[in-house]
């Protein structure tokens, strides 16, 4: 008998694995001409780990003060053994995690697999998305570089817009009036800690519910499925899944490699604002929107109208399972697939005119 | 105002007298009481209704004038009575108008409130009040007190009605502005012909670097006309005090060619001292082209080959080229490294000291001195080097992780491969 065997006797003589076991040999993803999409969600969750692991390295030496924060990251690019890669790492990392998430969730999005019974599976995997999207601005702001600081400026300049608690609202984000080293020490505090906390919770969440409600099949490729065998969980789609980890691995290592994170110039409070400053991609979409919107449109602040139509959006997405009764009853559902190519275009086409330049 | 203003001024107030006259136009709006609570008093209420631009014009440009204040006004310099209801009465002697003063008495006109401190005091407490003091030792001022009424006075720089305070971007005595005022006349050969004064001094400067510091880069502290000939007290310096006129910005360049063997020789040939390899009005940016005895060099002027002065000068050429070909190799490099995503902080350092030592280098070049030169060119040299080290090095550390990374590169598409052949088992 080998340790392995040993080791495993060991701990279902303790921990009674044998059910689990067999629950996860007889588990089995179903295959169809669409089964490709159902990888991203692994994917994102490889990523998330890459920076779980790599965020513990970075810190070991990071220092979230106005003072060294810069500095410390310098130190660790230069004179940190793997320094240079464990940051490009994190940094490549946390955009292709929101990458991959948004093309999990139209992917969810364009299968109906919202629809009942999954839709607390969804809400979970919206929420996720919006913690992601938190992770980003919240560390986007801890190099403590000249770019990070006047977006994090003008972002959280943004809710005070909110009405009634828009003043206190920011005042909580900055720790005072202005993006100083109190807005540093509680962004890391929420980037280190309390996101990390949900982000866990919720993933086992996720993860649970797909677990106890199986894979869900796309109403077009359900003959499909059901003629075709389904696909192992252990040791077949772990394979599959293992090589698309991989690739995400070689894409980190390439990027990583070839095209080093720039760490920038220390931010400076008291100097003038960068010419044209945008937040990371991920948000140019709403940046930009809101630039389009006039100062004032019929007696409202614009700013504040545009951010009011982003909440409602925002709410109506999350609420697509209980809106869309057509695929709760099993039906097809054009309207929302429409909805979701338009947010689609909406998302891809602002986010690439704003890269192309057209709104400077 | 132009030269052709001035002298319209005279007619232009005589010819606004006979029109206030007239009972049509004499029915102003304000009453006394309520005109003399403003420092144009009637005389405003008047002249801005009246359609003649000659009369008009001086009215409409007061309202925006430094001086249209309480306690000054029209009358502080036309004399007149600006709460007289009566246009005859308002401008009669008996209240001492004076009409437009001819130019010959401006300067006293304005100095018999600008030089007095008391008075002064009163309006604006920082402003100086020896600018007639000055005037008066100026060519200008020369000239006019034997009588030229063609030479500038106050008005002929600061304008009148319609004066802005000399710090207003809207002077015409405004830094970025001095020159266009200084232009009116002495870019005006017809004017200046009689003067023997030359007119070219204003395209010249405008191509100097001291023009481009003030306009491209709005450097108010870049010299124009009046920081090296004088404001009020403008006169030509003497070939004697051009280095003091240069050195009240250039100090450090100015002790140094004092002390040189320059220093002596020029002023015993009686020599200008900068503009001599400088140029005056249209000084370029200075490079070490200046330096050597290659054509287009200012040492080419006294030296050639064969002295040692010319010996020293092809000296000084070559350590100058060394240390900025060094610098520029270096922060080629550094700037690749950076481009590649380097941190090249501690380069950036011994490039700073390597640009600040080449700067020190060109400083004693004033010196003359060989020696001195090459202290800083050497340190210069020595600090690139060390860039271009920490280049290498950063060029070396990309190769490294670069083909690192290819290594694992490779190694996870072999696992790729692995693990697709399994699966297709």
């Amino acid at each position: 008998m080998g340790i392995l065997d040993r080791a495993y006797r060991y701990l279902d003589e303790r921990l009674e694995l044998q059910p689990l076991v067999e629950f996860a040999s007889h588990k089995e993803v179903p295959r169809h001409r669409f089964d490709w999409a159902y990888y991203f969600g692994g994917l994102t969750l490889f990523f998330f780990i890459v920076q779980v692991c790599s965020g513990i390295l970075l810190l070991l030496y990071y220092r979230p003060t106005a003072e060294a924060a810069f500095e410390s990251v310098q130190f660790i690019m230069t004179h940190v053994p793997f320094g240079w890669l464990v940051r490009s790492i994190h940094s490549w990392s946390a955009n292709l995690m929101i990458l991959s998430a948004f093309l999990h969730m139209f992917s969810v999005l364009f299968m109906k697999s919202y629809a009942k019974p999954r839709e607390m599976t969804w809400w979970t995997g919206c929420l996720m998305l919006a913690l992601a999207l938190g992770f980003g601005f919240s560390g986007y702001l801890l190099p403590w570089n000249k770019l990070a600081f006047f977006a994090t400026r003008v972002g959280t300049d943004m809710t005070s817009k909110v009405p009634f608690i828009g003043d206190w609202l920011m005042h909580v984000l900055r720790g005072g009036d202005d993006v100083t080293g109190a807005t540093l020490t509680r962004f890391f505090g929420i980037h280190v800690a309390v996101l990390p906390m949900l982000m866990t919770g919720l993933i086992v969440l996720h993860l649970l519910f797909i677990q106890r409600q199986g894979i869900h099949v796309p109403r077009g490729a359900t003959e499909e499925s059901k003629a075709r065998p389904g696909m192992k969980f252990f040791p077949d789609f772990a394979l599959r899944e293992a090589v698309v980890w991989l690739i995400g691995l070689a894409l980190l290592a390439f990027l990583a490699a070839y095209f080093p994170w720039n760490l920038g110039v220390k931010a400076d409070p008291f100097a003038s604002a960068p010419a044209g400053i945008k937040p990371e991609w991920y948000f140019l979409f709403m940046f930009e929107s809101l630039k389009l919107i006039p100062g004032h449109v019929l007696g409202f602040e614009g700013e504040l109208l545009g951010l009011g139509a982003f909440a409602v959006l925002g709410m109506f997405w999350f609420l697509i399972p209980l809106l869309d009764r057509r695929s709760t009853r099993g039906e097809r559902s054009p309207l929302f697939t429409a909805i979701g190519a338009v947010a689609l275009a909406f998302i891809a086409g602002m986010t690439l005119l704003s890269f192309l330049g057209v709104f400077s | 105002m132009t030269q052709q203003g001035r002298f319209h001024l005279p007619i232009a107030l005589l010819t606004a007298c006979v029109a206030v006259a007239a009972p049509a136009l004499a029915s102003p709006q304000k009453g006394p009481a309520q005109a003399a609570t403003t420092p144009g008093g009637t005389c405003l209420t008047c002249h801005l209704q009246l359609d003649e631009p000659a009369l008009k014009n001086p009215a409409v440009g007061f309202q925006h004038d430094v001086h249209d204040r309480p306690g000054l006004g029209c009358v502080a310099c036309h004399g007149g009575d600006p709460t007289a209801d009566d246009p005859e009465d308002a401008m009669s002697a008996k209240h001492g108008f004076k009409g437009a003063p001819n130019p010959g008495e401006i300067p006293r006109l304005c100095g018999s409130c600008h030089a007095n401190e008391v008075l002064i005091r009163k309006f604006a407490p920082n402003l100086p009040t020896d600018q007639l003091s000055q005037y008066l030792t100026s060519v200008h001022g020369k000239l006019n007190s034997k009588g030229d009424t063609k030479v500038a006075t106050c008005i002929s720089c600061h304008g009148v009605h319609g004066i802005y305070a000399a710090n207003d971007p809207r002077s015409s005595v405004y830094p970025t502005r001095v020159v266009d005022t200084c232009a009116k006349c002495h870019a005006d050969a017809k004017l200046m012909a009689p003067y023997g004064i030359p007119t070219d001094q204003v395209a010249e400067y405008k191509k100097s670097v001291h023009f481009k510091a003030l306009t491209d880069q709005n450097d108010l502290s870049a010299p124009t006309c009046n920081d090296c000939h004088g404001s009020h007290g403008a006169t030509p310096p003497g070939v004697s005090s051009i280095s003091n006129v240069c050195g009240t910005c250039h100090p450090q360049n100015m002790d140094l060619f004092q002390k040189s063997p320059h220093g002596k020789a020029f002023a015993d040939l009686g020599m200008g001292a900068c503009e001599a390899c400088h140029g005056h009005h249209d000084i370029a940016k200075p490079t070490d082209d200046l330096v050597g005895l290659q054509k287009g060099a200012a040492c080419l002027q006294c030296h050639d080959s064969g002295d040692p002065g010319g010996e020293a000068a092809i000296a000084i050429r070559t350590a100058l080229e060394l240390a900025t070909d060094t610098d520029s190799r270096a922060t080629q490099e550094v700037a690749e490294a950076q481009r590649k995503g380097m941190l090249m902080e501690d380069a950036d350092i011994e490039l700073q000291t390597a640009h600040e030592e080449i700067v020190k280098a060109r400083l004693q070049v004033h010196l003359a001195a060989l020696a001195t030169v090459n202290e800083h060119t050497s340190k210069s040299v020595t600090a690139a080097k060390k860039a271009l080290e920490l280049a290498a090095a950063a060029r070396h550390e990309i190769h490294v992780r670069r083909t690192g990374l290819s290594i694992a590169f490779v190694f996870i598409v072999f696992a790729i491969i692995l693990l697709v052949i399994k699966i297709r088992g």
